[in-house]
């Protein structure tokens, strides 16, 4: 709520605008009533027709006077709304930007995705039927009931047993249905998951024969869903003629209870005309109270989700560092002193107590088992993660103390998977970044082999690519030289590549690994395989596992002297004949 | 529109008791309008039973048997107007929901007689959300036409009648209105559907952008550009402001709009009511009024509801557009030969011959020749995208070849019934892909009635039993397609395995083991060496020993056989294969 009311502040004139329009609009529908039964009193009994004319006009201005205050309040409720909705939307978008790696990992891309769309256009939503019904529903269904009372007492007790009916009625009516409906919608979703299960297999399922079984599954399953359907609507749908059958026998009864009171001389018939006219407005304005109340109980759950996105991340930087063209220069690029961590969620790879050196300029293989704590060692290196013990210098600096910007200029960092975007082949070498150019697209395509990919296809670098759906066009190596040629691009100074050339062929693997090593002595390479023949040409090796270090030197020497290391290397067919 | 209209009627007459319950509906719907309509005339002749007296009189006096009579009436028409309501909505429930069920059924059966080309060519998203959210929106909108189209047509008739018989002068005045009225609410409805549209773009453009932002989120990080897409998304954001202002008032000015027609109505009708209700003689009472007034103060709802059903519908009519052509593709000619061969005999001979092939105008497969006999190994190597998955698609007759022929025993595989010839051939693919279900029953899944002995010595002779064996629930265990618990390398053994439950004569298989780690790799390097044993098979080769073992190598580069024959008599040859294989030694 406080949150909430921040971003109120900012709108403040039109929030209370808005409801104050609204208002206005209410109190100037309630007063028609009592203008009929003033004409009808007053003006049709003693044929006083001045006076029906005043009373008609003073109709016609109320109309016109109302209709005003309404548009004017639906447009200021409209505008706040989506105002604030864009706004909160804006600023949590800047939020989740601004986010470590280590936050993003705990939300998750799916969460992000609701929360941006969703959860903000609900919390919108909410908003603008607040605004426009906070002031209006209550105040008709309140001012129907002390109308009545102004005019009989005893016939505003009709009007409370009304208004209590129908939103016991409603409230009931929702109790039973919304599980009923968020049983179907689950239905739904299992419906869903069916078909996708099944789209996603159509080439399997048709091999094993399995379409008519496949069918059955999701028929059945449908059937399912109907039934949920037709029950939740079943009863939702009786909603309707209840409220219709309990507003009109009231207003029989409040007709009878009126003629006892005509005959009495207590009410005069255009009275008894007016109590109708209200008990009719009450019905209207009691669903749309109800729709309200589940709405905004809807817009405050996402409103709370929203501010626990808001709560992530103390951005508590530390002494922020900058790397200077001097300190570029530096023998020691890298400088691993007792480093050790362990993820947030603990299922990945820890690394124990670790320390080592890559001089300017070398290219470095390390190798290990899946889970060994290689990629670790990779995404320390990258600066991404920063919550571990002990210290990395990057070219005498400690790394986590670079600005983010710093690190991503300096250090290139290449996936195994590369993440495509949707544009075209040059979009997803350049993504964003303001200073590349096309020297350093054409360089970077030519060292990471993917040149050959685009002159075999007429567009060339304009080909499209699509991030979503099947069509990438791409095969998996292709994509590797793309993810490869995209960090190259940036002219980094350290360029890591974490299993990035696993999909690559074996010669399009060796021609990349030679253009590597054609490259400026200034630009220092970590290779992270499990393929021997991917690294075994590295200046040195660090062979790892468990997270500690078993060795660090050059192809020979470690096949020589490590047991373990040799074995590895005959598991993968590369005996070496010393 | 008419050709719309008609897909309508077809689901309809397609519909068990389809006509049935639509007239149902017609006549239900009718009822309710005249029950529900003749109550405010009912209740105008209760209040003039005050007025029995003379007008003079101060003290009106109420005539409690007219009273009666008409507040019974009511009682009876709004208890019954009640209960139509209800059969009526029940009933287009069942109408709607039947119609989506129907609709599901035959979409999703649909797909399995639609062609290869068509499924790779369209994602499943796209046919999912075809199956799911399109047929709901237009499901959605047959119900909503059925609740309200009738009954509000009906109740414009009815009120018209009732009002022209109480007072013809009011009627004509208020006939002078409907025009306006409606216009109004189509007008409003038109233009709040429109710039809905527009926002629905931005909107599903900024969709899109937040979801490749949320799943690329470590560029951002990698490369710092945190800034650029900030302020691309504030483009959109800023687009999606301005319209998301305009069409939110729009379609909130409905509501207001009409009531404000109403009052003017209303007022006018007041006028004029009051002014015939003073001449003197005037049969026009009180109580009419009253009536009419409350017809008035209805009036608008109808054509509100007719306008919101008409804008509905348009969506609607677009989603039913979409489902029926999708229904009406063509589907894939499974036997174009007249005559079918059950093949009883087993696999001799494969061949293909004179193969050429491509999936649009290039060609991916030039000219292929090659042919393996009854428990040979054919392997088949080359560079990536040479088309060596494309011999699976066509083996395993997902596209036909366009030039040559693929022969089984010397018999054209067209004439062989696909699942006759499906049931002998077994692929395993890289891509493995698991219905969502047991373990067991994944396994299972080509042979049904394998006892659970076997299924456990297949999964043990795989190697997948040994992290079957660790799971919570065994060969309970649920799989879900989607979900990472299981890695690459399980998958393929749990793949394999299923292949071996399966049992085929004959097999087609793709190695390509890049995504998994090395002693994943060797597990089913050893998986596959158990399944291909004994049997006939075609390889799409990755590594050596599978190579330099099998009977036959193909050698396929750029979709033309280059070279084919042994191991021996291949590198003997000094082509393409001996630098291939060199290169692979020399790792």
């Amino acid at each position: 709520m406080k949150f909430l009311s921040g971003y109120f502040k900012q709108y403040k004139k039109q929030a209370i605008i808005g409801p104050l329009f609204k208002l206005l609009e209410a109190v100037f529908e309630l007063i028609v009533p009592v203008l009929v039964a003033k004409i009808i009193d007053k003006g049709i009994a003693a044929k006083d027709f001045a006076l029906i004319w005043k009373y008609v006009g003073l109709m016609g201005a109320f109309a016109l006077i109302g209709y005003i205050c309404a548009l004017t309040a639906q447009y200021f409720a409209s505008y706040v709304a989506n105002n604030i909705g864009c706004t909160i939307r804006s600023d949590l978008f800047k939020h989740i930007l601004n986010l470590k790696m280590a936050d993003y990992d705990k939300i998750g891309s799916a969460g992000i995705l609701t929360s941006l769309t969703d959860d903000v256009n609900q919390i919108s939503n909410g908003i603008n039927l607040f605004l426009r019904l906070l002031l209006r529903s209550p105040f008709i269904v309140v001012g129907a009931c002390v109308a009545a009372f102004l005019i009989d007492f005893k016939a505003s007790l009709i009007f409370v047993c009304v208004v209590i009916i129908l939103i016991s009625i409603i409230y009931f009516n929702m109790r039973i249905t919304l599980p009923l409906f968020k049983k179907s919608r689950t239905a739904l979703g299992n419906l869903s998951g069916i078909a996708e299960n099944g789209l996603s297999g159509v080439k399997t399922i048709r091999s094993f024969n399995k379409s008519a079984d496949d069918f059955d599954t999701f028929s059945k399953q449908n059937s399912n869903l109907y039934n949920f359907q037709l029950k939740a609507s079943s009863i939702s749908a009786m909603l309707n003629p209840i409220t219709y059958v309990v507003i009109n026998l009231c207003i029989c009864l409040l007709i009878y209870y009126g003629a006892i009171e005509v005959d009495d001389g207590v009410l005069s018939k255009g009275l008894v005309v007016a109590l109708y006219s209200y008990m009719s407005q009450i019905l209207i304005e009691v669903v749309k109270l109800c729709n309200l109340v589940v709405n905004v109980s809807r817009s405050l759950a996402c409103l709370n989700k929203v501010e626990k996105l808001f709560a992530y991340g103390d951005n508590s930087s530390s002494d922020v560092e900058t790397l200077t063209d001097n300190d570029l220069k530096n023998d020691i690029c890298v400088d691993f002193k007792n480093v050790s961590f362990t993820y947030e969620k603990n299922s990945d790879a820890t690394i124990n107590d670790i320390s080592f050196e890559i001089k300017r300029g070398e290219i470095i293989g390390i190798i290990g088992k899946t889970g060994s704590g290689k990629s670790t060692i990779a995404r320390l290196l990258s600066g991404i993660y920063d919550t571990y013990n002990g210290s990395i210098k990057y070219f005498g600096k400690e790394i986590k103390n670079l600005s983010e910007k710093e690190k991503a200029d300096s250090i290139g960092f290449v996936t195994q998977k590369t993440n495509i975007i949707t544009g075209s082949i040059r979009d997803n070498i350049i993504i964003n970044r303001s200073g590349v150019n096309d020297t350093d697209i054409n360089s970077a395509s030519r060292i990471s082999c993917l040149e050959e990919v685009i002159t075999k296809d007429a567009e060339g670098l304009n080909k499209m690519l699509y991030a979503t759906g099947a069509g990438t066009g791409l095969s998996g190596g292709q994509k590797q030289r793309l993810g490869i040629a995209r960090v190259l691009a940036g002219n980094p100074d350290l360029l890591i590549l974490d299993d990035s050339t696993s999909a690559l062929d074996a010669n399009t693997e060796s021609s990349f690994l030679r253009n590597l090593t054609e490259m400026s002595k200034d630009i220092t390479t970590v290779i992270i395989s499990q393929r021997i023949r991917t690294v075994k040409n590295c200046n040195k090796i660090l062979y790892i596992d468990d997270g500690v270090i078993l060795g660090f030197d050059t192809h020979e020497n470690l096949y020589n002297k490590l047991e373990d290391y040799r074995n590895f290397c005959i598991l993968q067919g590369q005996e070496m004949n010393v | 529109m008419r050709n719309k209209t008609a897909n309508l009627l077809k689901t309809v007459r397609n519909m068990h008791n389809g006509v049935t319950l639509m007239c149902l509906s017609i006549f239900l719907s009718v009822i309710f309008a005249i029950f529900s309509m003749i109550v405010p005339l009912f209740i105008g002749k209760a209040v003039d039973s005050m007025a029995e007296e003379s007008e003079a009189v101060l003290q009106l006096k109420v005539d409690f048997s007219i009273l009666g009579k008409f507040i019974g009436l009511s009682v009876i028409a709004v208890v019954l107007a009640c209960i139509v309501q209800y059969i009526l909505n029940r009933t287009n429930i069942v109408i709607s929901n039947t119609i989506i069920r129907k609709l599901r059924d035959d979409a999703y059966a649909k797909v399995s007689r639609l062609p290869m080309s068509y499924i790779d060519k369209h994602t499943s998203g796209k046919l999912q959300s075809l199956i799911i959210s399109d047929i709901d929106t237009a499901g959605t909108g047959i119900q909503m036409f059925l609740n309200q189209f009738f009954v509000s047509v009906m109740s414009i008739v009815i009120t018209l009648v009732i009002m022209f018989r109480l007072q013809w002068k009011i009627t004509l005045f208020v006939l002078l209105f409907t025009p306006i009225s409606f216009l109004t609410s189509f007008f409003i409805a038109k233009r709040t559907y429109n710039s809905f549209k527009k926002q629905a773009d931005i909107r599903s453009k900024q969709t899109q952008f937040i979801n490749e932002v949320a799943n690329n989120f470590i560029i951002q990080k990698k490369y710092s550009i945190e800034d650029n897409t900030f302020d691309d998304f504030e483009k959109i954001n800023n687009a999606y402001r301005n319209t998301s202002v305009k069409s939110t008032f729009f379609s909130s000015i409905t509501n207001p709009s009409t009531r404000f027609i109403n009052a003017l109505i209303y007022a006018g009708v007041a006028l004029i009511g009051a002014r015939i209700a003073t001449e003197t003689g005037s049969a026009f009472t009180v109580g009419a009024l009253t009536s009419i007034l409350a017809y008035c103060s209805q009036f608008m709802k109808p054509f509100n509801e007719l306008s919101g059903v008409l804008t509905e519908l348009t969506d609607a009519f677009a989603c039913m557009d979409r489902i029926y052509s999708f229904l009406a593709l063509d589907e894939s000619v499974e036997l174009e030969e007249s005559e079918q061969i059950l093949l009883e005999n087993i696999i001799n001979e494969l061949e293909f011959r004179n193969v050429t092939f491509g999936y649009d105008k290039k060609p991916v497969l030039k000219n292929v020749s090659f042919k393996v006999s009854n428990g040979q190994k054919l392997a088949i190597v080359g560079p990536t995208g040479c088309g060596k998955t494309t011999i699976i698609n066509l083996l395993m007759r997902y596209y036909e070849p366009q030039e040559g022929e693929i022969l089984i025993n010397g018999i054209n595989i067209k004439k062989i019934p696909v699942d006759v010839l499906r049931s002998k051939i077994s692929m395993v693919s890289q891509d493995t892909w698991f219905k969502n279900g047991s373990i067991s029953e994944n396994l299972k899944y080509g042979n049904v009635d394998l006892s659970d002995e076997k299924m456990n010595d297949f999964a043990k002779l795989s190697g997948a039993k040994s992290f079957i064996r660790q799971l919570p629930d065994k060969f309970d265990y649920v799989i879900n397609n989607n979900s990472s618990d299981f890695s690459e390398g399980q998958r393929q053994l749990l793949s394999i395995t299923r292949t071996m439950c399966s049992d085929p004569e004959f097999i087609i298989l793709d190695e390509a083991t890049a995504s998994v780690d090395i002693y994943s790799e060797k597990k089913i390097q050893k998986s596959f060496d158990e399944l291909l044993k004994g049997r006939t098979s075609i390889v799409i080769a990755h590594r050596l020993s599978t190579i330099v073992d099998a009977d036959v190598i193909v050698v396929l580069v750029d979709g033309e056989v280059k070279q084919s024959g042994s191991h021996a008599e291949l590198y003997k040859e000094n082509g393409y294969y001996s630098k291939l294989y060199n290169t692979y030694i020399n790792e």
